[in-house]
């Protein structure tokens, strides 16, 4: 039983890549049905495994050999799937299950057909998503790893296949993702060689003697270039094309790779000495991110940059410690992009429900203490706050780093509500605009009060948030696997706590309140809808923080313009045409030139000198012989005459 | 149990040559028939063979062993052991699909599937035969109907390829004829049986050369490998290939690239590790080394074609550079992951030049990009989503995606390379990345963006190539995530032979 909604669900999804490919090219709305109800189906099974675990029935859990070298090396699939894991396997194979609803209304209704190629991306992805976030070793991980690159690269690929732009993203995209694998598999190796093991569960253990830690350190590595991390988050516009071919999954799949191995094998990345520089290379992207997204007009860039954002939380809280962290912003990342790609994908203005969907996906994403994107904020900031492992000074930074990064983000994420719906229902003559401004300032009181209720709230305490007593539904699902534990994160016993909710409340009104009134004050005078309206679109205009404003505003002109210059110059390695450019002088112009030095040496030298060389000292030869077969008796009878000579002169004239 | 089986195996195809040569040039579908059913029961055979086979057993099986030569201990010795037993199979069933893939040619039908079957014969034997004189002969065997077959129905440059070919395999025959003759005069009493010249019978054995004593070991190993790298091909022995998969007809290209280039890694390890264990240990690295330039070079070369032939032939090139870095490090783990590589090569190599064929026979070029840089192809997806979807998988195949064929193979060449070479597996890694670069630029030309001219005519894969191309894609699929069979039939076999070679199987 313990097995049985594992294979269940990896079956579905199967049976559904042999679906679309059964089907003519143009799925038909039979296809979609049952692709419908394949995805229902590990739907099911996906709730099965979760009432299994949280009902403490039973876990679900498999390994068995794949294949194996009898006494020699064994090739195990391993999958465990713990609170979290399944938490995030209930998300993919919802949001599974209404892509494949939208896919299917979207035939009846008799909207442009779906390729088969993009169909059958759907599920693969699905199944290398699960296959990551339940491994339970390397083999396993590294199934989902690359069926998800897989998966990604037919997605973008067959969505328009025959614009030039989606394949030129295809093909970077897909090259992009081998060179981090190159430096994944490496670690992998080297944790095989090093520690005897594959499996996640007996490195961890082996925490005490990992020696040496570049295998760990490679892993890091691959797994934070693979997932939009600098110098790699140009690939943020490939991912901003593939969420084009109607496919949002695919963010949940990048975000479950980013996210699942530091869940999985924290212990031993944590175990190792100086791991937690490479924080460094997350806060610059999470930072980079945030001010990129301001300008940005393209809401599928921002989402690809919002990923690009959260996948640098997750290494961010990983790397200082705060695994907790790392598991909830994973989890809630994944899912708050997921739900701003999806709606931002179906998005239409004429659609009610989709403009309520992309404002909850903003208020999720800004950090809503109410979310689990709040929540894991939180445990984000929480985890700073107590990192005894990094210097002092390079830990503040770091977190102002990443607070600014916040903040901006938000910022951005609210830029894109303003203009895919604010200011157009409002030339429309729509009258949601009301309602959502002081859902904004709500928000953006919020994400304040998230912030100082952590900076209080977090401030002492001592033991684990695993032993922590009647935990609440929610923060079970953030408590990690038993034994997953480190002292750094000694602090999370307020979670919850009365001294904790006092404290955020607390903060929560200190800025609440002023910030509702001081909204209610400003537009005390305001009469009518129209100037309700106005008078928003001069805030805004003032903050200047969206392109096309005010770009003479003090906020603008001192800080977010500089910030935006400075990380633009930096930002540069994140454009993809200028990344276009590094890549050719550093790479392709080198390797252009070896290419060319080994064509030479293949025709120039191989082929001309000694092949065909060979073959002209053969002819030379045999040209030779002819000359000296000439057929002529007084040439041969002269040749004996002189060979004749020869014999004397040796034998009887020197002697033999 | 069918009596002398393998005999059967070897040469029904030979039968089968000479019943179609018996059959008047007129009669197309005869010729045609009869190599099918010939073809097809040799492939049944070779399935029955594999059933009754003893994968427990490490030792040589189904034997055959009648003298031949008397005077010279020449002896008509075929057997299968874990080594070979998995390449009987697919060297069949590769022949069965390409007969059935070369079922509309045109003309000439009569000498065609005459000097198809005749290889098959050759190949087969090459791989069964026990005595290293018969194994000498089938090999050079090969080499005639394959350069007629270049030379008559090749592409433009045929009469090039064909000598260039030859030339290549003489000169290899040459220096394994030496090496041959070098052994059969050391050892006493005089003999060509392999399994009587293993086990090390040449260890002490020197020779003089200009005062020097020499191990005759070393030099007859080395004289041997260097005639066996030739058909590897090991760079820089390896010019012949591309040039010879340019020009050969389809068939024949999947043929010499799945098959035929594998009958010499089997050889280095049926002869060179079998006969000469010391020099094999003592010249391990160089050939590990040898492997890893293969994986580079081939791939650097392949990012330089334009020609999709060319390019998937210096593929070939790379791909058997793992083999060759496999059997350069003497664990259980690289020596399976060789031997896995050299089965599963087949598959998804074989897979990859049926469709290459397929490609140019439907637009009458092979060019990705034209010489002023222009696509040559481009959105085939949208006018052959059929032929797409099987390019997909071999390409996929080829890049070692888990699930499917050069995965499991791969993988175990480098978990057991690693902690030997940690420096040497690392480059070898980046071979990885190249072949993403070659085979992802290439199937972005051919397969997505704008429809070019080379895809205009181009049309879907039809129901009879569906017949040759789905099984190859069945057994990449089950090559990549069920080896364990391959493996089982591989095992007792390489264990026996690492042992021999003085290495514990770990």
């Amino acid at each position: 039983m313990e097995r049985l909604p594992l294979f269940i669900s990896i079956g579905a999804f199967l049976a559904w890549v042999f679906v679309a490919l059964g089907f003519d090219k143009k799925l038909s709305s039979a296809a979609r049905g049952i692709g419908l109800g394949l995805s229902l189906v590990q739907l099911g099974s996906a709730v099965w495994a979760t009432y299994r675990i949280f009902s403490e029935t039973g876990g679900v859990h498999w390994s068995g050999v794949w294949f194996s070298l009898g006494s020699g090396t064994v090739f195990e699939l391993n999958f465990n799937v713990d609170p979290i894991t399944v938490v995030m396997w209930m998300g993919l194979s919802l949001f599974a299950s209404i892509e494949a609803y939208f896919a299917f209304l979207s035939q009846i209704k008799g909207a442009p057909s779906q390729l088969r190629g993009e169909s059958v991306a759907l599920p693969i992805l699905g199944t290398g998503a699960l296959c990551a976030l339940s491994s339970g070793n390397f083999i396993s991980y590294y199934f989902g790893w690359a069926l998800i690159a897989v998966a990604a690269f037919m997605a973008v690929s067959f969505s328009e296949p025959n614009r030039e732009d989606r394949s030129s993203a295809s093909f970077r995209y897909f090259i992009l993702s081998v060179i981090p694998e190159v430096l994944f598999v490496a670690g992998m190796l080297g944790c095989y060689a090093s520690y005897g093991t594959m499996s996640f569960g007996e490195l961890n253990s082996k925490v005490a003697t990992l020696n040496p830690a570049w295998a760990i350190y490679l892993l890091v590595a691959g797994t934070m270039l693979r997932n939009l991390q600098i110098p790699f988050m140009q690939n943020v516009r490939y991912l901003a094309s593939a969420k084009e071919a109607s496919n949002p999954i695919f963010f949940m799949g990048h975000a479950i790779v980013s996210s699942i191995l530091f869940a999985k094998i924290y212990p031993a990345i944590a175990a190792t000495d100086g791991i937690q520089y490479f924080i460094a290379v997350p806060a610059i992207t999470a930072i980079a991110a945030a001010v990129l997204a301001l300008p940005e007009q393209d809401p599928s860039m921002i989402v690809g940059l919002l990923v690009s954002y959260v996948c640098a939380s997750v290494f961010m809280s990983g790397l200082s410690g705060a695994f907790q962290a790392a598991h909830a912003l994973a989890l809630n990342g994944a899912l708050g992009a997921f739900l701003l790609a999806a709606t931002i994908t179906n998005f239409s203005e004429e659609k009610r429900g989709t403009r309520w969907f992309l404002g909850a996906a903003t208020l999720v994403m800004t950090g809503l203490p109410i979310t689990g994107w709040g929540w894991a904020r939180y445990l984000e900031y929480v985890g700073f706050v107590h990192n005894d492992s990094l210097q002092s000074w390079f830990r503040w930074i770091v977190f102002g780093t990443k607070i600014l990064a916040d903040i901006l983000m938000a910022i951005a994420l609210w830029g894109l509500v303003r203009e895919r719906w604010l200011d157009r229902q409002g030339r429309d003559g729509g009258l949601r605009f009301e309602v959502l401004s002081p859902l904004a300032i709500l928000c953006l009181s919020c994400l304040a009060i998230s912030t100082g209720g952590r900076l209080l709230g977090g401030m002492v305490g001592s033991t684990d948030l695993s032993a922590m007593p009647n935990l609440s539904w929610f923060e079970r699902l953030i408590v990690p696997p038993a034994g997953m534990t480190r002292s750094v994160t000694s602090s999370y016993d307020l979670i919850g706590s009365d001294t904790d909710i006092t404290a955020r409340v607390l903060v929560g009104a200190a800025f609440l309140i002023p910030a509702l009134l001081s909204g209610l004050w400003f537009f005390r005078d305001k009469k009518s809808l129209e100037e309700f309206r106005e008078g928003c679109r001069n805030i805004v205009a003032k903050l200047g923080v969206a392109p096309g404003t005010n770009q003479n505003s003090i906020l603008w002109v001192w800080i977010l313009k500089p910030l935006h210059n400075w990380v633009g110059r930096g930002a540069a390695f994140f454009d993809s045409r200028v990344v276009d450019v590094i890549v050719a002088d550093i790479w392709a112009r080198p390797a252009r030139f070896i290419r060319n030095v080994f064509m030479f040496i293949e025709r120039a030298i191989i082929d001309k000198r000694l092949v065909d060389g060979l073959a002209e000292s053969i002819s030379v030869i045999g040209r030779s012989l002819r000359l000296v077969q000439n057929g002529q008796v007084q040439f041969y009878f002269a040749v004996g005459l002189i060979l004749m000579g020869a014999v004397v002169i040796k034998f009887v004239v020197v002697g033999g | 149990m069918i009596p002398h089986i393998l005999s059967a195996i070897v040469f029904l195809p030979l039968l089968g040559a000479l019943f179609v040569l018996l059959v008047p040039s007129e009669d197309q579908k005869l010729h045609r028939y009869i190599a099918l059913m010939i073809s097809f029961v040799t492939f049944v055979l070779s399935c029955l063979l594999v059933a009754n086979f003893n994968h427990s057993e490490p030792g040589i099986q189904f034997v055959e062993n009648v003298e031949w030569i008397t005077s010279l201990k020449i002896s008509y010795f075929l057997g299968v052991d874990g080594l070979n037993i998995a390449f009987i199979p697919l060297t069949s069933l590769l022949f069965l699909l390409c007969i059935i893939s070369s079922w509309d040619r045109g003309t000439g039908l009569k000498g065609y599937f005459s000097l198809f079957l005749m290889l098959e014969t050759t190949v087969l034997g090459t791989f069964a035969a026990q005595d290293m004189f018969l194994f000498f002969a089938f090999w050079e065997a090969a080499l005639l109907p394959i350069y007629f077959m270049i030379g008559v129905w090749g592409n433009e440059k045929r009469e090039y390829a064909a000598t260039k070919f030859f030339l290549y395999q003489l000169a290899g025959s040459a220096l394994l004829l030496l090496g041959m003759l070098a052994i059969y005069y050391i050892v006493e009493p005089h003999g060509f049986s392999l399994v009587d010249l293993a086990g090390g019978k040449f260890t002490s054995a020197r020779i003089d050369i200009g005062g020097r004593s020499l191990g005759v070991e070393h030099l007859v190993f080395i004289l041997m490998l260097l005639g066996f790298a030739v058909r590897l091909p090991v760079v820089p022995l390896h010019s012949w290939f591309p040039h010879v998969q340019a020009e050969a007809p389809p068939a024949l290209a999947v043929v010499l690239a799945a098959v035929f280039i594998k009958t010499a890694a089997y050889a280095i390890v049926r002869v060179n590790y079998a006969l000469f264990p010391e020099a094999a240990s003592w010249f391990a690295y160089v050939m590990a080394v040898a492997g890893v330039v293969n994986i580079i070079y081939g791939g650097i070369c392949a990012l330089g074609q334009r020609d999709i032939r060319r390019l998937v032939a210096y593929g070939c090139v790379s791909h058997m550079g793992f083999v060759l870095l496999g059997l350069g490090i003497f664990s259980a783990t690289a020596f399976h992951g060789a031997f896995l590589q050299m089965v599963s090569h087949g598959i998804y190599t074989g897979l990859l030049f049926f469709l290459v064929g397929i490609l140019g026979a439907r637009s009458g070029q092979f060019d990705i990009t034209t010489p002023a840089g222009e696509n040559g192809f481009g959105g085939l997806v949208s006018k052959a989503p059929l032929l797409t979807g099987f390019f997909t998988v071999a390409v996929f195949s080829t890049l070692g995606v888990p699930g499917l064929g050069a995965f499991p193979s791969e993988s175990l060449v480098f978990l057991g390379a690693f902690p030997f070479h940690r420096f040497l597996t690392v480059i070898g890694l980046a071979g990885v990345f190249l072949t993403a670069g070659y085979l992802m630029w290439m199937y972005r030309k051919v397969f997505l963006g704008t429809v070019g001219e080379g895809s205009a005519h181009v049309t879907d894969v039809t129901a009879r190539e569906q017949v040759f191309l789905i099984p190859l894609v069945i057994l990449s699929v089950f090559a990549g995530t069920y080896p364990t069979p391959l493996i089982n039939l591989a095992q007792p076999t390489i264990n026996h032979v690492l042992n021999s070679l003085g290495k514990e199987a770990k």
